[in-house]
């Protein structure tokens, strides 16, 4: 077991000491101690920019995957209708194409659409984001007791009330995940954004990518402590978060 | 309640925004592959498919999707049934470890592993340390760099399905076997393994649907000939301005992925979508 | 609190079919304003169904519905002002006992003022004064389904409609809560519909009770009625233990097991083959007998005990006759009977229910 806790935690337990190291290079073992790196990594316009661009995005894209996504989700969690499964299948195919392939059809499209930058990114995201948000709610409508739906409209609530003063609080905790997993997949993507975003509007991965693949100082190893302690917020936010849904 | 043509309006504007937004992209740069240059008919195929450098990189893909997927296969169940058999406080652990990687940066991963595994990085240094070499061996740019690094990327995705369907198993079902006369080995092989199997097969379908279409990892950590057919397309496009080209090989690739989700389309529905 | 004025309901030629399989063949039930109407039957005779097309939650294929002097058909849950109670209580998880009572109030737009005082006259009309801010979760599975009692009548229904309501409670609380609502049934004057598969329940609580089988409503009567008049074999079983023998009529002349008694009063609509029923609190234990034997209106028959059950105040018998069939018969504690021991039973015949020769019509599927 202690060799594979090692192999997943690896990468994460590795970088934080290089990012602290005096070392003008990334090489083992780190000797002494230094914040440079992360002063001049915070101390860079680039960086800021990048970091709005990224929120920017995660956040556009998020709210549209969850729009898209909560009533789908619900309506596959409690209905049955004809070709259910073609549609949950469609839903979630996005997940599993590969990127590439996507990023190159998008590249055509949207900017024949007129969306790029923000716009481009948002929808493209949401599109990669939507099936996390379909499954997590699918997921929380199936444990909803369908009766609910059914004591709230004798209780003289119709469709539309029912839905957001019953089915919605009922499904919140899997909306929530999703919205976290939709988020996160978003702020981690280079592919896509890579291809439709303008120089000008490069989103942190993008800027992480184009840094290794230039030149690799100690800097990009600050960057991805900071993401990794990101994500470490994250992960414990939707713990919370989805502990008080409950 | 409510006409049937209504029953599923929930899900309308999702597919509308995915007609739009996912499908049509997706099939513009198929349809590149018959439509570039016009009048290419199947030409394109033809082509692609003779030509020796596809042929290597796509053997890489399909080696490093069966690698990555035989290791993380056997190490996740490993790591599932551990997390099964262990006691509240070591499980969260042991859960906490498998979903961190899930959530910090595939591209934080991917350059971590380049960290580690340089010949100045951490395991040369304890290799040398410990005397095992004099100079460090070179890992980095190898296929051994590429599979760790995405064995270790993929892994959450086998351990999280097999637990899954570990934690819906009846233990009384075990208690059963051994009531019967069935030893620990044989309870778990006869009785154990083929109720969890579904979980250990959806999370292999992931695991090789998702390597095929890997290009971050591969690009950082793996030299010119463990190239996937992912680097391929982009070349295509970036370099060599060969849309036709670029439209096979996608399809070439989305058909295998639509495939394999296909064949595995039964375990992943009863684990995830559920 | 009492309630404006009860309901009737009218359901006629209802019928409906799920894919292949139809539930309901035509049922027709009239339910009185103010009746306690039980809908008694095993699982998958219809019941349920007929209890979610009044409510609305499904459409019948074809049939009527009416409510009062209001027809029903087309109209959506949330505009029939019918109160429902299900098994399993559902109460919204995510609002507390306060805001599930108010819950109907608020979809009616009553204002807030009036909406306090009528949760908190619900609630103590379910003996559970001032816990409104309670979650339903901090609540015990009676509790619960007391809160959901009360919010299926503080909007003052129409009808109101209980689905099995008491099924996930353990005998002791569903005694206490069967008087409860019996109480409340009293109290309010309103018209109730109770879905069960449990006889005694139906039984002691209802005014009449509907019996169901394989979606057809086999007989509508008192308890009483169902239960010393049944009309088929399937409600004879289905409400208690008894015993049912194989006869023939001709005019006042019967023949049972090759003996021939004249009755006293001729069948009416009765000929040829039939089957007479005793429940089983009506036979007598006698001594053995070699072979059936009638004096005064009374046959004796011998039997074998299969086995003894002890069921409380009495011992149950399962009881062989020579001709093969089976039954219960009720004996007294401490009687001499052991399985397999030879016995004679007391028949009487002008206690007996005469029913047609049907062959057995089961019930669940």
């Amino acid at each position: 077991m202690i060799p594979i806790v090692v192999l997943l935690l690896a990468p994460s337990l590795v970088i934080l000491p290089l990012s602290v190291s005096q070392r003008q290079v990334l090489a083992w073992p780190p000797r002494g101690f230094t914040l440079d790196w992360y002063f001049s990594l915070f101390a860079s316009g680039r960086w800021w920019d990048s970091a709005i661009h990224s929120v920017e995005v995660a956040a556009a894209s998020t709210v549209i995957a969850v729009l898209l996504g909560v009533p789908a989700g619900v309506t596959l969690g409690l209905r049955s209708f004809r070709f259910k499964d073609v549609v949950l299948a469609i839903a979630v195919v996005p997940l599993v194409i590969p990127t590439v392939v996507l990023a190159i059809g998008m590249y055509k499209v949207y900017v024949w659409l007129g969306l790029y930058d923000l716009l481009g990114l948002a929808a493209a995201h949401a599109m990669i984001g939507v099936p996390l948000v379909v499954v997590t709610t699918m997921s929380a409508a199936r444990q909803l007791d369908p009766v609910l739906i059914l004591a709230s409209r004798s209780l003289g609530a119709g469709p539309i009330r029912t839905f957001f003063l019953v089915i919605l609080p009922g499904v919140r905790s899997g909306v929530i995940s999703g919205a976290f997993f939709a988020f996160a997949s978003s702020w981690d993507e280079v592919i896509i954004a890579n291809f439709l975003s303008s120089p000008t509007y490069r989103t942190i991965p993008v800027q992480m990518w184009a840094q290794i693949n230039q030149h690799v100082d100690p800097t990009v190893a600050a960057l991805a402590s900071v993401l990794f302690i990101l994500s470490m917020a994250m992960m414990a936010g939707l713990a919370m978060a989805s502990r008080r849904a409950r | 309640m409510g006409s049937r043509f209504f029953q599923a309006i929930g899900v309308w504007p999702l597919l509308a925004a995915l007609a739009i937004l996912f499908f049509l992209p997706a099939a513009v740069i198929i349809a590149n592959s018959v439509t570039e240059p016009p009048g290419a008919g199947l030409s394109n195929f033809r082509r692609v498919l003779a030509d020796p450098t596809f042929f290597r990189f796509a053997m890489n893909t399909v080696k490093i999707a069966i690698i990555v997927s035989i290791f993380t296969g056997v190490i996740g169940y490993f790591y599932a049934y551990a997390m099964y058999r262990a006691g509240p406080a070591l499980r969260a652990f042991l859960l906490t470890c498998a979903l961190l990687p899930l959530w910090t940066s595939l591209l934080v991963r991917s350059f971590a592993w380049s960290v580690i595994l340089r010949d100045t990085g951490i395991v040369n240094w304890l290799l040398i340390s410990a005397g095992v070499v004099d100079h460090p061996i070179g890992m980095m740019r190898t296929l051994f760099a590429v599979t760790i690094g995405m064995i270790q990327i993929l892994l959450p995705f086998t351990i999280l399905p097999a637990y899954t369907s570990m934690r819906r198993f009846d233990s009384n079902l075990i208690a059963a076997a051994r009531s019967l006369g069935a030893s620990p080995r044989r309870a778990f092989w006869q009785v154990f393994f083929p109720s969890t199997q579904v979980g250990l097969a959806a999370g292999l379908v992931l695991v090789f649907v998702l390597s095929l279409g890997y290009y971050i990892t591969p690009v950082l950590l793996g030299g010119p000939s463990d190239q996937p057919v992912a680097v391929l397309i982009t070349a295509q496009i970036t370099s060599q301005l060969d849309w036709g080209a670029a439209g096979a090989m996608s399809a070439i690739v989305t058909a295998a992925v639509l495939l394999m989700l296909a064949v595995g389309w039964n375990a992943l529905k009863k684990i995830f979508l559920v | 609190m009492r309630l404006p004025a009860a309901k009737s309901i009218r359901l006629s030629g209802l019928v409906k079919r799920y894919d292949r399989t139809q539930v309901l063949h035509g049922v027709d039930l009239d339910v009185r304003a103010g009746e306690f109407m039980s809908m008694l039957g095993p699982s998958g005779s219809g019941k349920t169904t007929i209890l979610k097309i009044i409510a609305g939650f499904e459409a019948p294929d074809s049939g009527m519905v009416t409510i009062g002097d209001r027809d029903m058909v087309g109209v959506a849950p949330e505009h029939r002002n019918i109160g429902v109670v299900f098994q399993n209580y559902s109460l919204f998880p995510h609002m507390s006992v306060a805001g599930n009572i108010g819950f109907p109030l608020r979809m009616r737009g009553m204002p807030k003022a009036r909406q306090r005082t009528r949760i908190e006259q619900a609630l103590e009309l379910v003996a559970l004064p001032g816990y409104g801010n309670r979650m339903p979760n901090q609540l015990s599975g009676g509790q619960q389904q007391r809160v959901a009692i009360a919010r299926a009548i503080v909007f003052e229904p129409d009808i109101l409609l209980m689905d099995e309501p008491l099924g996930a409670l353990d005998r002791r609380l569903r005694e206490d809560m069967q008087m409860e609502i019996k109480a409340l049934h009293e109290r309010l004057g309103i018209t109730i519909v109770y879905v069960t598969h449990d006889q005694e329940e139906a039984l002691s609580m209802s005014d009449r009770i509907a019996v169901f089988n394989r979606g057809r409503v086999e007989q509508t009567g008192t308890p009483r009625e169902v239960y010393r008049q049944p009309a088929t074999l399937f409600v004879a079983d289905f409400l208690g233990d008894s015993l049912h023998v194989s006869a023939a009529v001709q005019d006042d002349r019967i023949e049972v097991a090759d003996v021939v008694a004249i009755l006293q009063r001729p069948p009416a609509g009765h000929s040829g083959r039939v089957r007479l029923l005793w429940r089983c609190d009506e036979i007598e234990i006698a001594e053995p007998v070699a072979r059936p034997a009638v004096s005064g209106g009374r046959i004796t028959m011998p039997a074998t005990v299969l086995s003894v059950a002890y069921a409380g105040t009495a011992l149950r018998l399962k009881v062989q006759l020579a001709s093969g069939e089976i039954g219960t018969v009720a004996a007294p504690e401490g009687g001499r009977a052991e399985t397999g021991g030879r016995i004679g039973l007391r028949l009487d015949l002008a206690r007996a229910t005469i029913l047609p020769d049907t062959a057995r019509r089961g019930g669940s599927d």
